[in-house]
């Protein structure tokens, strides 16, 4: 070679040409090719490079946003929306809209397919053939009305918000949230939320927005948008974590635990600051009592997914609050009860509700007794 | 601020992307933009379709920031990311096309075919626009690494992982789209006796 090479010719490319024969004049063809300025002094194009970064600005920050899914390396990932489907089966089949999704989704297929192709009977006349054509063509018209009427339903259905709810005295149950995020309900509770985190029109709502009364485990899958949920107390706000809500009825409060990632707590009514927790952390909100990080043992105290049941430094009236939710019996108290006393108790695997009550009784001096639908608990000893 | 930037800049950012730092992300858009701006237009006819466009590969990006391969080149996945999204939104034309049928009009469909950008009549002076021409009648992906290669200097590698090809195919569509240039240098002339024959 006794041309220097030339430093614009990428090496691989340089080496190549030398194989080729007219090699000197590709490379002339290649220095002819104009670079791209690597260099913009030009304003107009500044400008419309910031005014793109500001859009891009905009877009990114806007909440309505639904983040870029990739599925492959996401590892919660289960089950991808698609338009027309109205939420993941597992959610579907829970819900009290049960019956009518079951429905329409065995229509939906019969309206949008069209009419299975028929032939003609052999041996039939032209007029047959023309009844039969009558037929199919009323069918499309069915079938298309059908279709309309599914559509104008399925817009309906999906604008109503979903309810998932666990019977008392049943097992906790998974629900597949239309994000992919799950939910473990424990008995006696419910969550509502909008179906499929949709808003009007089907367009995704800005926020992922969970309504809860009792006791949810939710493992949040990140999509972009915040995941929310509210009690009557407190409102928890991830944006992709593990962690359990329990929102008690009355004054009880709103506890939350975190097994990993980062959670927000506020106060539901109050302009206050947000609390953060972190992996092991839990805090209570209730009344106007400041918000304080706890270390929590959180697996123990969420053993209630797995059938178990635990309280730690609890006051006795909170316990017995869960026991009624959980196993769906009716606790009333009798004399003087001192439901503030704090307790705790741990049970790995479901015990049935009256040896639970047994052992608070004796290690409360309560005594208890059953009644017509559920128990009464009394101070003092045992009446005869 | 400046277009230039070196490996050691794209590295840093790449860094800073994956850590989720938006003035890395700042810096990588803003060294990017007319690259990828220029590269999705030269697969799309639109210009506010090839905005948009890399306005998608930025959020997917940014999306993906924590899941980035960071030893990968981001020059490289951005053009990549731009060139999918490109294919992409031809397919769904495309389909949209089909859907409407004859009483839908296609707005890309409609659109005169592109004029060159300023850019390249500007760096090449008379000889710009016949290139420009030239480029766009190379097929697809000669033209695609013709333009990576030798207008945004790409590396060989990087146009490689762009296009999802091997380096050496990469040669391969240089080495041919520099054959059909060549030979459009060397029949100019007879091109435009032949336009002025046509013309008279």
């Amino acid at each position: 070679m006794t041309a220097p090479r030339d430093p614009s010719i990428p090496g691989e490319l340089d080496r190549a040409l030398d194989a080729v024969p007219d090699g000197e004049a590709l490379r002339a063809v290649w220095r002819a090719i104009p670079e791209a300025p690597r260099t913009a002094a030009d304003p107009a194009a500044d400008a419309q490079r910031d005014a793109a970064w500001a859009r891009l600005r905009s877009r990114l920050d806007d909440p309505t946003r639904i983040a870029t899914r990739d599925g492959e390396s996401e590892g919660i990932r289960l089950v991808r929306e698609t338009r027309a489907a109205p939420s993941p089966g597992a959610v579907r089949a829970e819900t009290e809209d049960g019956a009518s999704a079951g429905a329409r989704a065995s229509s939906a297929p019969r309206a949008g397919a069209p009419p299975a192709p028929r032939r003609a009977p052999v041996g039939r006349g032209a007029r047959a053939a023309s009844a039969l054509r009558g037929r199919l063509r009323s069918r499309w018209v069915a079938a298309a009305a059908l279709l309309l009427l599914v559509g104008a339903g399925g817009a309906a259905w999906r604008a109503r918000p979903e309810q998932l709810s666990v019977a008392a005295g049943a097992g906790p149950r998974h629900f597949l949230l239309a994000d992919g995020s799950r939910l473990v309900l424990a008995p006696g509770s419910s969550a509502r939320l909008a179906r499929g985190f949709r808003g009007l029109l089907g367009a995704a709502a800005p926020v992922r927005s969970v309504r809860l009364e009792g006791e949810g485990f939710f493992t949040v899958a990140r999509d972009g948008r915040p995941f929310i949920v509210e009690t009557e107390d407190a409102t928890v706000r991830v944006l992709g974590t593990r962690f359990d809500v329990r929102a008690s009825p009355g004054d009880g409060g709103t506890r939350v635990l975190v097994e990993s990632g980062r959670v927000s707590v506020a106060r539901r009514h109050a302009a206050a600051a947000a609390l953060e927790l972190g992996a092991g952390d839990g805090t209570v909100v209730q009344g106007d009592s400041p918000l304080r990080v706890m270390a929590l043992p959180v697996t123990r105290l969420t053993s209630w997914r797995t059938g178990g049941l635990a309280a730690l430094d609890e006051p006795l009236g909170a316990v017995l609050a869960e026991l009624q939710r959980r196993f769906g019996v009716r606790i009333t108290l009798e004399g003087e009860v001192a439901t503030a006393a704090q307790v705790s108790l741990f049970y790995p695997s479901v015990p049935a509700v009256e040896s639970v009550l047994a052992d608070l009784c004796t290690m409360r001096g309560l005594t208890y007794r059953r009644t017509s639908d559920g128990y009464v608990i009394a101070a003092g000893p045992a009446r005869p | 601020m400046s277009e230039t930037h070196s490996t050691d800049d794209l590295a840093t950012w790449t860094l800073g992307v994956h850590a989720g730092d938006e003035r890395a992300f700042r810096a990588l858009f803003d060294a990017l933009y007319h690259p990828l701006l220029r590269f999705a237009g030269s697969l799309v006819r639109d210009p506010a379709a090839a905005e948009d466009l890399v306005q998608d590969a930025f959020v997917r990006l940014w999306d993906r920031r924590e899941r980035l391969d960071v030893t990968q080149s981001l020059r490289a996945y951005l053009f990549r990311s731009v060139r999918n999204l490109a294919f992409n939104h031809r397919r769904d034309d495309r389909t949209h096309e089909r859907l409407l049928g004859e009483a839908g009009v296609d707005d890309d469909a409609v659109l005169p075919r592109r004029a060159p950008t300023p850019d390249q009549v500007a760096a090449g002076e008379e000889l710009g626009q016949q290139l420009a021409g030239w480029l766009d009648a190379l097929p697809p992906r000669q033209r695609e690494a013709l333009l990576l290669s030798r207008m945004e200097g790409l590396t060989h590698a990087e146009v490689a992982a762009a296009m999802g090809c091997a380096p050496r195919t990469v040669n391969n569509h240089l080495v041919a789209a520099l054959a059909t240039l060549k030979r459009h240098l060397h029949h100019v002339g007879a091109l435009v006796a032949s336009l002025a024959c046509m013309l008279s």
